[in-house]
């Protein structure tokens, strides 16, 4: 399934060349305003690298990754409904967690591709990057991604159910650049609102990944936000898929999944 | 092969505004199959003959797992459709009309991939069954084009193909021909026969709406009318029973009287007469309805043209799913013997 969304994708040619510059368009200006700020940001990212660009260019690689966790199932399940494709897979043997997989995949492993280029856009404008943590930084990406895979569960079943994911995906990215710092660091949210920045995965995942990729931090100094970002992985993961497939049993005994 | 066992299947009347804002629990359902009971034994050409809303692509879809019964007992090979469902999806392929269900910016080649994958096929196996698949419905030499580019017929030939790959044993092909010309209908219908029923000993099920088409393809019909099964059985014993032919005499309106008389004499009683209507030079022409077998056809025109009558039109009037139902219905059904 991948595969065919990659044919689909590089079918339309004007469409993948305009991604790219956009991609380069995003980044420079990031380079002007991380540059501009860093004097009065270093402070208060002391414990994230203390280098404003680099963080910066960390949050911006992410959030599309992020982004596509969120909605590339709601997205992809309304359109397999439109078309019938989802039907049709739904016949064969596949299993839901292998549907589920094939129907983001493309999307995932694109935003990783794009996620890799900012960083590496970033790394030739002059972002210092420990490169001994990029494994580890790895890890925490891929944790940070499938801790918003669960919200595309959830859309993805308010889809088969309602027909709409009722702006989830976009609501739960939103909350997370406003409050995950994504372009600042929590710790300049009002106290009140800040309770609220510990509970969105985002937070935990880039300050993680920060402090491995800008500061050369050990396993040890990130085990506690790889930690509550496995545990809400594992949990919401779970509640994702039951969402899921109830609407899946759903739409069968309703005689909907092809009705859009 | 298959077998339906009380199937009944309801589905939700959607609300409006008022009812639900009433938030009443109780649900208005509209019942689609009731208490459908019938056997389809392998290697046969099965079909379902019914008007739209008579419930034949809601039966295909339960026996393709995509419906779960409210009802009754489905199964597939002996396999539950509900309970082994995974099992059911390798024994059976669904083939509706949706050509939208191809990817169309990619090749038929790259198409019928994916879906070898989805069925667990891998490699040498996969390329093997695709290029079996694209050569069985003559698609090989395509192969490599964009699905956008096929026409209908190609498409509804590639959808074959997909449903080929993993070698179902039950082919549920539900209203194939349906986007077709009558020409490429015609070709269709003798490729299902020869290569899928004969060739590859398929099981097949064929949702139709067209009697023609179910009692000429067909090893067995049944008639389907809203969620009802009306009669079930061979397909010569129905056409023979309901299939009464019929043929429409064209004559100058001036030579009405005398082509009653001669049918009369014959014991013929015409079922319908039309009024009087003009041809291109204006002159008036009556037309009427006989029923007769093939044979006393022959006889009748034989009769009507010694008898110097200007018979300017002898033709066969086709079976109609309309007239099909309506004697079902008088005639209160055949024997279910599905």
């Amino acid at each position: 399934m991948m595969r065919m969304e990659w044919i689909t994708a590089r079918s339309y040619r004007l469409r993948m060349v305009l991604s790219f510059v956009t991609l380069l368009l995003a980044v420079v200006p990031v380079y002007f305003i991380g540059r501009a700020l860093d004097p009065t940001m270093a402070a208060s990212i002391s414990t994230e690298g203390g280098d404003y660009f680099g963080f910066l260019v960390l949050g911006v690689a992410v959030v599309p990754l992020v982004a596509a966790a969120a909605g590339t199932l709601p997205a992809a399940i309304a359109s397999g409904i439109g078309t019938g494709t989802l039907e049709t897979q739904l016949c064969t043997p596949i299993g839901l967690p292998a549907l589920v997989a094939g129907l983001c995949g493309y999307s995932l492993a694109w935003g990783a591709l794009r996620a890799a280029l900012v960083v590496l856009l970033g790394v030739a404008l002059g972002m210092h990057i420990a490169w001994s943590g990029l494994a580890l930084g790895m890890v925490i990406v891929l944790l940070t991604v499938l801790a918003y895979l669960p919200v595309g569960l959830v859309a993805g079943a308010l889809v088969l159910r309602f027909r709409t994911a009722a702006e989830l995906p976009k609501l739960a990215v939103y909350a997370s650049v406003f409050l995950g710092g994504v372009y600042y660091p929590t710790s300049v949210i009002p106290t009140w609102i800040r309770h609220l920045a510990d509970v969105v995965p985002i937070s935990f995942g880039l300050r993680a990944l920060r402090r491995v990729l800008l500061q050369d931090a050990s396993v040890s100094s990130v085990v506690g936000d790889v930690g509550a970002l496995a545990l809400s992985v594992a949990v919401t993961t779970v509640i994702g898929m039951y969402a899921l497939r109830s609407a899946l049993r759903h739409v069968r005994q309703a005689g909907t999944t092809g009705q859009y | 092969m298959v077998s339906l066992r009380g199937l009944d299947k309801s589905f939700p009347v959607r609300t409006g505004w008022r009812q639900l804002l009433r938030l009443t629990a109780a649900h208005d359902s509209l019942p689609v199959l009731c208490n459908v009971t019938l056997d389809v034994r392998a290697g046969e050409f099965f079909g379902l003959l019914g008007p739209n809303g008579a419930g034949k692509s809601t039966l295909f879809r339960t026996l393709a797992t995509l419906i779960l019964p409210d009802g009754g007992e489905v199964t597939v090979d002996g396999l539950d459709v509900v309970r082994e469902a995974e099992r059911v999806r390798r024994l059976v392929a669904l083939v509706g009309t949706d050509e939208r269900s191809l990817f169309w910016r990619a090749t038929a080649t790259e198409n019928l991939e994916l879906y070898a994958t989805l069925h667990g096929l891998r490699g040498a196996t996969a390329r093997a069954r695709v290029a079996g698949a694209l050569e069985t419905v003559e698609l090989a030499d395509t192969g490599n084009r964009m699905v956008g580019q096929f026409s209908s017929g190609m498409k509804q030939r590639l959808l074959i193909a997909r449903a080929l790959l993993h070698r179902p044993r039950i082919l549920l092909l539900d209203e194939p021909t349906r986007s077709l010309d009558p020409i490429s209908a015609r070709r269709f219908r003798t490729f299902l026969r020869a290569e899928l029923a004969q060739r590859q000993r398929c099981t097949i099920l064929l949702a139709t709406h067209n009697p023609e088409e179910a009692l000429d393809l067909c090893d067995r019909v049944a008639v389907l009318h809203l969620g009802r099964l009306l009669a079930s059985g061979p397909a010569d014993e129905l056409m023979a029973r309901y299939g009464e032919q019929r043929y429409r005499v064209g004559v100058p309106w001036t030579q009405l009287p005398t082509l009653q008389r001669a049918l009369r004499t014959m014991g013929v009683v015409p079922t319908e007469l039309t009024s009087p209507s003009p041809d291109r030079t204006g002159r008036q022409l009556a037309e009427v309805i006989i029923p007769a077998g093939e044979a006393a056809s022959t006889s009748i025109i034989r009769t009507l043209l010694d008898g110097e009558l200007d018979v300017l039109w002898f033709e066969r009037v086709g079976l109609t799913l309309a007239d099909l139902l309506e004697r079902v219905v008088r005639g209160g059904g055949a024997p279910n013997d599905a």
